[in-house]
């Protein structure tokens, strides 16, 4: 999809659930990735990934086009998300408790999210470098762990980074500088 | 680890991929289906709000211009009709149902049994919008309530 196809997309989910479903399908798997990446915990990444695409579908009337990439903003939300399951003993996800109230949104198929998780346990074994890496990048501050994991784990530029973010280039150079510095020092 | 080499590490280390595709498939179908109780609210009280603001200007201020053709177009009509009872529906039933409707938006209450105690849990959601629904629905409530009480006094 072009910026001009994306761009239409978008003003047409503000009004119609079909279109903001077609961005959906598009990101989805992006962002689950990015948050399991993160967390590395398969009940967690779910919640995470229903907040986020909840929060931006309630919202979605209010974006503004930019020029940049939806992408950018649903990954700016993922990161806000994770950020607070860091900071906070206890992740909440409200927006999902809602809809599950509202809605009665439960998983009729609990054999194959059973087998899923499963998958995706033995997966990850076969990825012990990762994780011992990503684990020692979870024990630094946020703002780091941001900037790392959007750089070399989603193989995002600085540019890209910077869109997500909302920050500057010069920034996200810096923080990513300072962050491998004391990355080096936790391995 | 000099940084260089960590950033070697960090570019070339395999990272897995990760797919959920029966919770995409559930959270898509019950995403898209959700409705917005406030907004159903807000429809409901919409008439009466405009009405009481209307005598409240008519009555209290001398103001007219909401109240007079509000009364000739929508309720002398009704009144002489022999739908008279759309009139009290429109002004107490129908904030009484958003009152209602958007108090249990905002309520959950549940129950969890172990072996020897019973848990129940009561959570009251901010969720602004229906609280301002409620308060509405229940100030005209209040009022109609009151007018019908005290009769003509």
């Amino acid at each position: 999809m072009n910026r001009d196809e994306e761009a239409e997309l978008v003003r047409r989910a503000k009004s119609e659930p079909e279109a903001f479903g077609i961005l959906y399908e598009q990101y989805y798997g992006q962002i689950f990735g990015y948050v399991c990446r993160r967390v590395l915990i398969w009940e967690v990444a779910q919640d995470i990934t229903s907040e986020v695409f909840i929060k931006a579908y309630q919202s979605i009337w209010r974006f503004r086009w930019t020029n940049i990439s939806i992408a950018a903003w649903f990954y700016r939300i993922a990161t806000n998300e994770v950020n607070l399951y860091f900071r906070q003993r206890k992740y909440v996800p409200d927006s999902l408790d809602d809809l599950i109230q509202r809605t009665g949104f439960d998983a009729p198929d609990l054999t194959s999210l059973e087998e899923e998780k499963a998958r995706l346990e033995t997966q990850l074994q076969q990825y012990q470098d990762f994780i011992a890496i990503q684990t020692k990048i979870k024990d630094l501050p946020v703002k780091y762990q941001e900037v790392i994991t959007l750089r070399y784990f989603e193989q995002k530029s600085i540019g890209e980074i910077s869109e997500i973010l909302n920050k500057n280039e010069g920034t996200i150079k810096s923080l990513l500088s300072r962050g491998i510095g004391r990355l080096k020092n936790l391995l | 680890m000099e940084e260089d080499e960590l950033q070697k590490t960090l570019e070339s280390l395999k990272r897995p991929e990760f797919s959920s595709e029966t919770h995409k498939q559930q959270l898509k179908l019950t995403l898209l289906n959700a409705r917005r109780t406030a907004w159903w609210g807000t429809l409901l009280i919409i008439l009466p709000a405009t009405f009481l603001l209307a005598v409240f200007l008519k009555y209290g201020l001398g103001i007219g211009f909401v109240f007079d053709p509000l009364d000739r177009f929508i309720f002398a009509p009704v009144r002489q009709s022999r739908y008279k009872l759309i009139e009290p529906l429109l002004l107490f039933v129908l904030p009484l149902f958003a009152l209602i409707v958007n108090v249990i938006a905002v309520t959950h209450f549940s129950v969890h049994r172990e072996a020897k105690e019973v848990e129940i849990k009561i959570s009251i959601k901010r969720r602004w919008w229906n609280w301002i629904v409620i308060g509405v629905s229940a100030l005209i409530v209040s009022i109609i309530f009151l007018y019908v009480v005290r009769g003509d006094k």
